[in-house]
């Protein structure tokens, strides 16, 4: 699985301003509505479109890279496609890998049968604060 | 084949940019919108030709969109792409159109998603039209004189600072065989330039024309949220957010039975 160990409070909650007026732009919504545990698609009403504006907005503003399916991929980790997922839906070791990952989002949240399409439901406005936090670690890594 | 706007690939970098040229028809002029469709179509290209015409890219958003001026008959316009990302899922880019040492269309911070290309089109046919507008003969189809007549607005009503009119896609239209082949959409630059003429009404209707004739025209945080089929009604509405003495600035919207299919703000400045 991804490691998501070296993302730290502090780290998070240093992206997190921008990551919410990047939100907050690309829904057009103010920027108070982007609470760290609001739901992107539940309560700040993202589609799929808004989605990909998002990940533009945040790729500009951090200047850094945010590949598509990153989050499921990285949950998934060394488990197999099939291992991870059957017909289109999370199996139970699939499920529990995606619900450490997404540590950000209440248990309650995810649902028994969870289908892969409907994973960015699952997604807060915290999730891409991890997602951009962890990009950054990985550039300057990399650099 | 009527809604073809690059008539030829001239400088081709896998991936990364190009270059293209297209004719303006020599009696008439298409608007301007369809000069940001010829940069579109270059782009997507690029984006097919590097995901081996497996996938296409779908108008989704537009950053920022400037009209600098109207294209005119039988100029030549140059085009040219950057790609920012070029992915299989998504792209992104920026491009421009000028003519005659003078800009006509800015394109910036573009995305779009990438769909199965056979869903739209004959992947066959796709290909043998992108070698044909890289070879040296290119492959221009010409225009169709009917896309230089704008498409009606019905039902224009206005209010203090908001206006609204119902735009009906043509249910049969020649444009729809390039757009697509396979699955016919109304293309998201008409509904852009009947947004902007609704917008123009509007200023007209309040007296505020004199302050932006023949203007700059900026759009921006344009976003397209589903496909509109031919045939269906769209609500259009433009609402002026605020004016000074060389500007107007509105937020523009199109719904479909109430839901909500395309958004974006549009500015006219004196040019």
């Amino acid at each position: 699985m991804g490691d998501n160990s070296s993302i730290t409070r502090d780290k998070i909650d240093a992206v997190y301003p921008k990551v919410a007026q990047a939100i907050a732009d690309a829904l057009a919504r103010e920027v108070e509505e982007c609470k760290p545990s609001s739901s992107i698609i539940g309560e700040l009403g993202a589609e799929s479109i808004d989605l990909l504006d998002i990940v533009f907005r945040l790729e500009r503003a951090f200047k850094i890279k945010l590949p598509r399916n990153r989050i499921v991929k990285d949950a998934r980790g060394e488990l197999s496609e099939s291992e991870f997922e059957h017909k289109g839906i999370l199996t139970d070791a699939g499920r529990t890998r995606l619900q450490q990952y997404l540590s950000e989002v209440p248990a309650d949240r995810f649902p028994t049968a969870l289908r892969i399409d409907d994973v960015p439901r699952l997604f807060t406005v915290e999730t891409f604060c991890k997602l951009v936090a962890r990009a950054q670690l990985e550039q300057a890594g990399a650099a | 084949m009527r809604f073809l706007f690059v008539d030829s690939i001239d400088e081709f970098e896998p991936g990364r940019r190009a270059r293209g040229l297209f004719l303006m028809p020599r009696d008439f002029a298409l608007p301007a919108c369809l000069i940001a469709e010829a940069i579109g179509q270059l782009a997507s290209w690029i984006a097919m030709e590097h995901a081996q015409f497996n996938m296409r890219p779908v108008a989704g958003l537009v950053g920022q969109c400037v009209i600098e001026r109207e294209a005119r008959p039988d100029e030549l316009v140059e085009l040219a792409v950057e790609m920012e990302e070029c992915e299989t899922d998504a792209v992104s880019y920026a491009g421009r159109a000028r003519a005659d040492d003078s800009a006509i269309v800015m394109l910036e911070r573009c995305g779009a998603p990438m769909l199965p290309l056979q869903d739209f089109d004959d992947r066959g046919a796709t290909r043998s039209r992108f070698a044909a507008l890289c070879s040296p003969a290119g492959g221009r189809v010409g225009a169709d004189r009917k896309l230089a007549m704008p498409l009606p607005l019905s039902e224009i009503t206005y209010d203090s600072n908001s206006a609204t009119a119902t735009l009906t896609t043509p249910a049969e239209a020649d444009f729809y065989a390039d757009h697509f082949p396979r699955r016919p959409v109304f293309p998201a630059t008409l509904l852009l330039d009947a947004e902007i003429r609704l917008a123009r009404t509007l200023t007209e209707h309040l007296g505020l024309s004199d302050s932006v004739t023949r203007p700059l025209i900026r759009v921006s945080d344009v976003k397209l949220r589903t496909f509109i089929a031919p045939g269906q009604a769209l609500e259009l509405a433009a609402l002026m957010r605020g004016h000074e003495s060389a500007s107007v600035d509105f937020t523009l919207s199109a719904k479909i039975a109430g839901k909500r299919v395309a958004t974006a703000e549009l500015r006219l400045e004196r040019n």
